[in-house]
């Protein structure tokens, strides 16, 4: 599908990516350790409290993004990317050394849940080859202590024949999840403004795909696009979540949106016109989620901002102490997946709120 | 374009420049009546649990200081009730409610809990160029249409332009004018450098878009720069960013915007001021302050409207726009650039039937819309009596009108010495500023009569030219006409003076000074008066027989007569034998001796003429029968006008040459004359209003 950005802003779209390119150059030179990131931190799983071991591989990157469509407006993973197919034994190489580093904290841990991220399609074999997916699912099967395994996707790689290749690595009892950027369930917001380029169609069909197969669908709801202002990108947001949970996907994932270099997102904030979502939109965004009559619990709610309370990530203001209570009450609420006092800005004590409360409620027109 | 029922409908009363004062209508609910401009807040449910908060609402609105307000984004119209329920001082509120433009869901309006809804495009929120802008107000508006295509229902529609005055100035605007009944602009801000930017928007506003859309700004404005948003066409304000302002220590008063922190007391008595008086203003430390900061800044803001309303219904709105002129080189930028861009629709829309004082105290007042309709008028419409064999030119005087002033007094004695008659052959000029110059017939005339300007004797070059141009405007149209000018007497000092010299070169025929002087007005200087004067007489060129010309004051009032009718009907329909009478209010009726019928009236203090039945019945012959005598006319469509004013609906064809002010003459399809009145809109805007009055009804003749 052709980009749904005029002309003015591909322009500066083309203009980030070269600016990427000139960072890419050194990617491709690493070596397989160098290219590679990990950690291992306390997460939810669906059904307890475990750890996360989240891989970020360096390959190609996306397709959507290195095509004529230009990518997400937002999006900036693909900074991380190497630009040139990588041969699989590249991308294993990278898994091997990960899971060496690590090797301690899986030990100590009972449950967790491993994410293979590769600022891409997972499923896309131009990204990472057929046979390495299946020797990445394979090497993820072997620990007993991964009781969950989440990647990510387009919707137009998820097939059956990408089913076929996760679940036949997988354990049995392992769950798996694919996440989809459905970012908006909004097709002119995720088509014009985030020009993810793919529909609410094709959306739906490839959770089709999934459930057929037995795989969750996480869907990732993106807060505050580009050209949406704060209020209308809690609204929409909010309108997201309600259907999301409607279908009964596995899990929700609200990623409110981070300033990453040499995207369309950063031309504007550079230049004043884009603000990142407030703290505070994100605890009433939480509060009405874990409120709203048609809550449906089996929904794993999750939100983890990144570079909260920075300028470049969601934040209130510049008092650092205001910063980290929303976040410390936003990442409690997330864990208790159940609003907690404190969490709905609304009925917000008075004396625990900062001055740029109101200036929250005057951009919200509350 | 008629025929769409508007429950809340916006009705202009008075045009003055670009600005506008009327009255907001619910015609569902009768008593809500609201005068415009305006200030509407926006309610924050989220802040009602602050005591002081529900307190100042609940004063505003049981004191009827506020009647409209925005409902929050985020609260839809069924949870209003609820609300009013826990604050019932809610309930006197008509409110005005943000719709997102979805297929298929149409609002309900006009109801008194629901008010009405302001369609506004949900995007984008930002842009960097106009086409983007235009591309995605045009999608719009176009989406708006298809909703609304089968409801009737009129639309608040809100454009987001993002700073591009190109989207006013191309975005198609025919579903606008059909269906809107307000319009929001959310990008207008009096505080940045884009200044151009925002007289370009001003002007486009006016001259694109139905003059009775109640025209809203949804950008942030304090109330120093209030005067400039009403003066830019703007009817309501809505409020944003003061939250912000408040979240941030910023303290407003009537003139500026200080932290205040920076403040070591606080210059305001209001209650809120008085909590922070006693809390250290100066730590913002607890939410209750800066709620405090906020009602106390709404306070300001809202005092500062009702200022502005009253001004302008006395007439004196343009006195404080200028002083606000002071309040940063943004505003000033920005008046300056809109008098000079917008001059020629000042001409349309500003009313010289004020009875209002008005000062010239700086340099901003040379471009007034008064002065430069006034200018226009005098240039276009003055003409000398019949009589004027010699033009003679005086300075102004402080005291109004120049006739009753001591200094002018002297003058005319010292006329009188030197030639008892001189009156039956001369014609004064007096030369003043800003104005310029103005004709002795027409020193009544507002705001000839009206103004007060700083005297310093020193006189910049504009005002020099000024001056110096319109006399040789006058002078040359005089004398190209085919007028017998024999000569040019200047009695005149200073300023005055340069202002004549300047002009010199360009006059048909050379001046003749009464001498060198400091001052007009000393013994030496009425002499030489004398002597000149004299000399005239004896030059044999006022030799014509008095009784062989209507008198002096017959044909001053016929100069007056056709200077305000804009036409040559005073000749015609002013007999010469006619009786000034003076009346109550320092007016002056003048009687047809012949008949004893009143003609007319000349008001004291703005010197406007009002016509009496008598004298509208000859106008109307002497211009049926004289097709030179050009009246400015509307055709009604039925035989009968009832009421005192005429609507939109009534009207059948209108002379575009009708500004703001002007007389009218309203007759049937048959050419018989059933009223007359003063336009209150422009004639070329009139059949494009869908209410409102047009023109006040003065006299009607069935």
């Amino acid at each position: 599908m052709p980009t749904m950005l005029p002309d003015n802003l591909k322009n500066i779209a083309i203009a980030c990516r070269l600016d990427a390119d000139r960072d890419r150059k050194r990617i491709r030179s690493d070596d397989a350790g160098g290219k590679v990131h990990s950690w291992f931190a306390p997460a939810m799983l669906h059904d307890t409290q475990g750890h996360e071991l989240v891989i970020i591989l360096a390959t190609r990157g996306c397709q959507h993004y290195y095509s004529d469509e230009l990518g997400c407006t937002m999006c900036g993973y693909n900074n991380d990317s190497t630009g040139e197919q990588e041969a699989a034994e590249s991308i294993e190489a990278q898994l091997e050394i990960a899971l060496q580093k690590h090797e301690n904290d899986i030990a100590s841990s009972d449950v967790i849940v491993a994410k293979i991220f590769n600022s891409g399609s997972f499923f896309d074999k131009n990204e990472i080859p057929a046979t390495a997916q299946e020797t990445i699912i394979q090497q993820l099967s072997r620990f007993s202590q991964v009781k969950e395994i989440a990647v990510e996707s387009r919707p137009e790689f998820i097939t059956t024949d990408a089913m076929h290749r996760l679940k036949e690595n997988a354990r049995q009892d392992q769950r798996c999840e694919v996440g989809i950027g459905l970012e908006t369930w909004n097709d002119e917001i995720r088509l014009d403004l985030i020009n993810k380029g793919f529909t609410l169609e094709e959306f739906l069909h490839a959770h089709d795909i999934l459930k057929e197969n037995d795989v969750g669908t996480k869907a990732y709801v993106l807060l505050k696009p580009l050209f949406l202002g704060e209020v209308e990108a809690f609204e929409d947001a909010r309108a997201t979540i309600t259907r999301l949970q409607e279908l009964y996907v596995s899990t929700i994932s609200i990623n409110p949106v981070a300033i990453h270099a040499h995207t369309l997102s950063e031309h504007f904030w550079n230049r004043g016109l884009y603000r990142p979502p407030w703290l505070w939109t994100i605890a009433l965004l939480l509060h009405e989620t874990f409120t709203m009559p048609t809550r449906n619990k089996d929904v794993l709610v999750l939100c983890d901002p990144v570079a909260g309370g920075k300028p470049r990530g969601p934040h209130n203001c510049k008092d650092s102490t205001c910063n980290q209570r929303i976040l410390d009450i936003i990442k409690n609420a997330v864990s208790m997946q159940d609003t907690i006092d404190g969490l709905n800005p609304l009925e917000m004590d008075k004396d625990h709120a900062c001055g740029c409360y109101l200036e929250w409620i005057d951009q919200m027109h509350l | 374009m008629q025929g769409i029922f508007m429950p809340i409908t916006f009705n202009l009363d008075r045009m003055q420049g670009l600005s506008r004062s009327g009255v907001l209508r619910d015609r569902e609910a009768r008593d809500f009546k609201e005068k415009t401009p305006l200030f509407i807040p926006r309610i924050h449910i989220s802040l009602l649990r602050y005591p002081a908060y529900a307190g100042f609402l609940a004063d505003g609105i049981n004191r009827g200081k506020i009647k409209v307000a925005a409902l929050p984004r985020l609260t839809t119209p069924d949870a209003l009730p609820g609300i009013i329920m826990s604050c019932p001082f809610l309930e006197n509120v008509t409110w005005l409610v943000d719709q997102d433009v979805k297929s298929g869901e149409v609002p309900s309006t006009g109801s008194r809990g629901l008010g009405a809804p302001f369609y506004r495009p949900p995007i984008p929120d930002a842009s960097i160029d106009a086409g983007f802008s235009i591309e995605h107000a045009t999608s719009f508006l176009q989406q708006l249409e298809s909703l609304l295509l089968d409801t009737g229902e009129p639309a608040g529609i809100a454009l987001r332009d993002h700073g591009f005055p190109d989207v006013l100035e191309m975005v198609d605007t025919s579903f606008i004018n059909a269906r809107a009944w307000a319009l929001t602009v959310e990008s207008f801000n009096l505080g940045g450098m884009g200044i151009d930017a925002l007289v370009r928007k001003a002007i486009a506003l006016h001259q694109r878009f139905r003059l009775d859309i109640f025209r809203v700004i949804g950008d942030h404005v304090t109330p120093h720069q209030l005067a400039h948003a009403v003066a830019a066409g703007f009817d309501g304000m809505l409020e944003a960013g003061i939250l912000t302002d408040a979240s941030r220590g910023k303290y407003y008063t009537p003139d500026t915007v200080v932290r205040i922190q920076d403040l070591t007391e606080l210059p305001c008595n209001c209650p809120h001021c008085q909590f922070l008086a006693e809390n250290e203003p100066s730590k913002l430390d607890s939410m209750d302050k800066h709620v405090a900061i906020y009602l106390h800044d709404m306070t300001v803001l809202m005092d500062e409207m009702s200022r502005i309303r009253q001004l302008f219904r006395l007439g004196r709105f343009r006195d404080h726009f200028e002083t606000r002129d002071h309040g940063s080189a943004s505003l000033a930028a920005f008046q300056k650039k809109l008098d000079a861009r917008a001059a020629d629709i000042f001409t349309t829309t500003i009313d010289l039937a004020s009875r209002a004082s008005i000062n010239f105290i700086g340099q901003e007042s040379y471009t007034r819309p008064e002065i430069i309709r006034f200018r226009n008028k005098i240039s276009e419409h003055f003409h000398f009596p019949p009589r004027t064999a010699w033009i003679v030119l005086l300075p102004c005087s402080a005291h109004k009108p120049y006739s009753d002033s001591p200094s002018h007094a002297k003058f005319l004695s010292a006329m009188s010495r030197g030639f008892k008659h001189w009156r039956d052959h001369c014609s004064e000029i007096i030369i003043t500023s800003p104005i310029g110059v103005i004709p002795r017939q027409l020193e009544h005339c507002f705001p000839a009569a009206h103004y007060d300007v700083p005297v310093t004797g020193y006189w910049d070059e504009k005002e020099l030219s000024f001056s110096a141009r319109m006399l040789e405007v006058i002078i040359n149209k005089a004398v190209h006409g085919g007028m017998q000018v024999h000569g040019i007497i200047a009695h005149l000092d200073g300023g005055y003076r340069k202002a004549c010299e300047l002009a010199e070169q360009s006059l048909p025929m050379p001046v003749t000074y009464t001498g060198e002087f400091e001052s007009a007005t000393s013994r030496d200087a009425l002499m030489q008066l004398e002597h000149v004067v004299e000399s005239m007489r004896e030059s044999g060129d006022a030799s014509t027989a008095a009784d062989e010309k209507a008198s002096p004051q017959v044909e001053d009032l016929r100069v007056l007569v056709d200077y305000q009718l804009e036409t040559l009907a005073g000749a015609t329909a002013i007999p010469d034998a006619i009786k000034f009478r003076p009346i109550q209010g320092g007016a002056t009726q003048v009687l047809d001796r012949a008949s004893k019928l009143p003609l007319l009236i000349i008001d004291g203090f703005s010197g406007h003429v009002s016509f009496e039945k008598a004298m509208l019945a000859k106008l109307w012959a002497a211009a049926t029968e004289d097709p030179s005598i050009q009246l400015k006319k509307i055709q009604f469509c039925d035989r009968v006008i009832s009421g005192s004013n005429l609507f939109p609906g009534g009207i059948e064809t209108v002379d575009d040459r009708i500004a703001a002010g002007d007389d009218v003459f309203i007759h049937d399809s048959d050419g018989k004359l059933l009223a007359q009145g003063i336009a209150i809109v422009p004639g070329s805007r009139m059949k494009e209003m869908k209410g409102g009055a047009v023109v006040s009804i003065a006299k009607k003749l069935h």
